[in-house]
């Protein structure tokens, strides 16, 4: 843990409980950061149309969205992947500390994170570079915190790098949360016009499968881990009904 | 020591606090190309989180922009595809109490205090901050070479707001 950004947003938590399982708001909401990096990156978030890029409802209400398939694993390499040119600079300094080839490798591909989003019910994920952690303050308010992580005992030089990364996209004054943040205070605008309106997560249901462990499978930009974490909100805010 | 000899009444001084209130009014205006042109090239613009820390590039912050950043946080706040931008809040701010830190004929570096007032959707909130600005002065233009914003709040939830202390 390197550092934390803190924020708040005028809306209910569970609007932000779907962000990290929420693929389809990314080219529209956070078009302005799409913009501004560089190629690589952005090809790195191309899973709108990567039909290997799936969600998986894990039951519970917890789900991973998988955007990065390439970035899944760490020890799973196939050589492909480019060190962008911006980075070089990082290559060099890495070489000149001793660092292998390999090492420098791992390391770089490291910084963009883990190329998916793992939601924990209710209130914590773990998306890319950093965890989030939702802090319900009052039934329309929500503090969220963006907690960026680094290389424990990594070299300083790239754990600045990630600072700077998340920094970019992070934080009430990123590239991307304040977005995020007025699409979530449009969104409880626009659900209190009429509070008994059903809220419709179905996108994706009709090409929903189960995977060989058994879990509600779509794709990264379907809902399926939305319904898990609504089907569990449901289940236990219905608790009494059971006794 | 008459009144004139007054570190505030230094023409270095009155020509460094003339642009930091002139980037006031840019920042208000969200004039976002014409507040870029207000820095140096190796200028750095930042919002710290840590309260007290010096060692900006190895922290966390909210805000650290060299150049490049610089260019392309104008670029997102005039591109029209960032909702937060396009919806921004209105904001007015005043930067006074101004103490010097130190003055020669190339650089002034001054402290002050800004209170930023912001309006949107019916609600106003106030921002107070600390500013340190670093001044380059040159026969060819005054600018901007750091610029420090700590936010009162820094370390504690700081509302996504579409505007720039």
């Amino acid at each position: 843990m390197i550092g934390t950004h803190k924020f708040r947003f005028k809306g209910n938590w569970k609007i932000q409980l779907e962000n990290t399982t929420d693929g389809y708001h990314f080219p529209m909401v956070h078009k302005s950061w799409m913009a501004s990096v560089d190629a690589e990156t952005a090809d790195m978030m191309s899973f709108m149309s990567d039909p290997d890029a799936v969600t998986h409802a894990l039951g519970n209400g917890h789900s991973v969205a998988i955007m990065a398939t390439a970035h899944m694993d760490l020890d799973e390499d196939d050589g492909t992947e480019e060190i962008q040119p911006r980075f070089y600079h990082l290559v060099d300094a890495l070489k000149e500390d001793g660092y292998d080839d390999a090492k420098i490798r791992r390391i770089m591909r490291s910084m963009h994170g883990c190329g998916f989003n793992l939601n924990t019910f209710p209130n914590v994920a773990m998306s890319s570079a950093f965890f989030r952690v939702l802090i319900p303050i009052s039934v329309d308010e929500t503090e969220i915190w963006h907690m960026a992580l680094g290389m424990d005992g990594g070299p300083e030089i790239v754990n600045q790098e990630r600072l700077r990364i998340h920094e970019h996209f992070q934080g009430p004054f990123g590239f991307g949360s304040p977005d995020d943040a007025e699409g979530w205070e449009r969104v409880q605008i626009g659900a209190s016009a009429d509070p008994a309106m059903p809220i419709l997560v179905n996108r994706g249901l009709n090409r929903e499968t189960t995977s060989p462990e058994g879990w509600p499978t779509s794709h990264v930009t379907d809902e399926s881990g939305m319904r898990d974490a609504y089907a569990m909100w449901k289940r236990m805010m219905n608790v009494e009904d059971q006794l | 020591m008459t009144e004139l000899d007054t570190a505030l009444a230094d023409p270095r001084v009155g020509r460094a606090i003339e642009l930091i209130w002139r980037e006031a009014q840019i920042l208000d205006a969200k004039e976002y190309p014409a507040w870029e042109e207000l820095f140096t090239p190796d200028a750095i613009y930042v919002i710290p989180i840590d309260q007290h820390t010096g060692d900006f590039e190895a922290s966390l912050n909210m805000v650290y922009d060299d150049a490049r950043m610089r260019r392309m946080r104008v670029e997102r706040m005039m591109q029209g595809y960032a909702p937060s931008a396009v919806a921004a809040a209105r904001t007015v701010r005043t930067v006074s109490r101004f103490t010097v830190e130190s003055v020669s004929d190339t650089e002034v570096v001054l402290r002050s205090a800004q209170i930023l007032c912001s309006y949107k959707r019916n609600n106003f909130a106030l921002l107070g901050a600390e500013l340190t600005h670093t001044i380059a002065l040159s026969a060819d233009g005054d600018k901007i070479a750091f610029k420090v914003v700590r936010l009162l709040n820094s370390d504690d939830p700081v509302s996504a707001s579409g505007f720039l202390p």
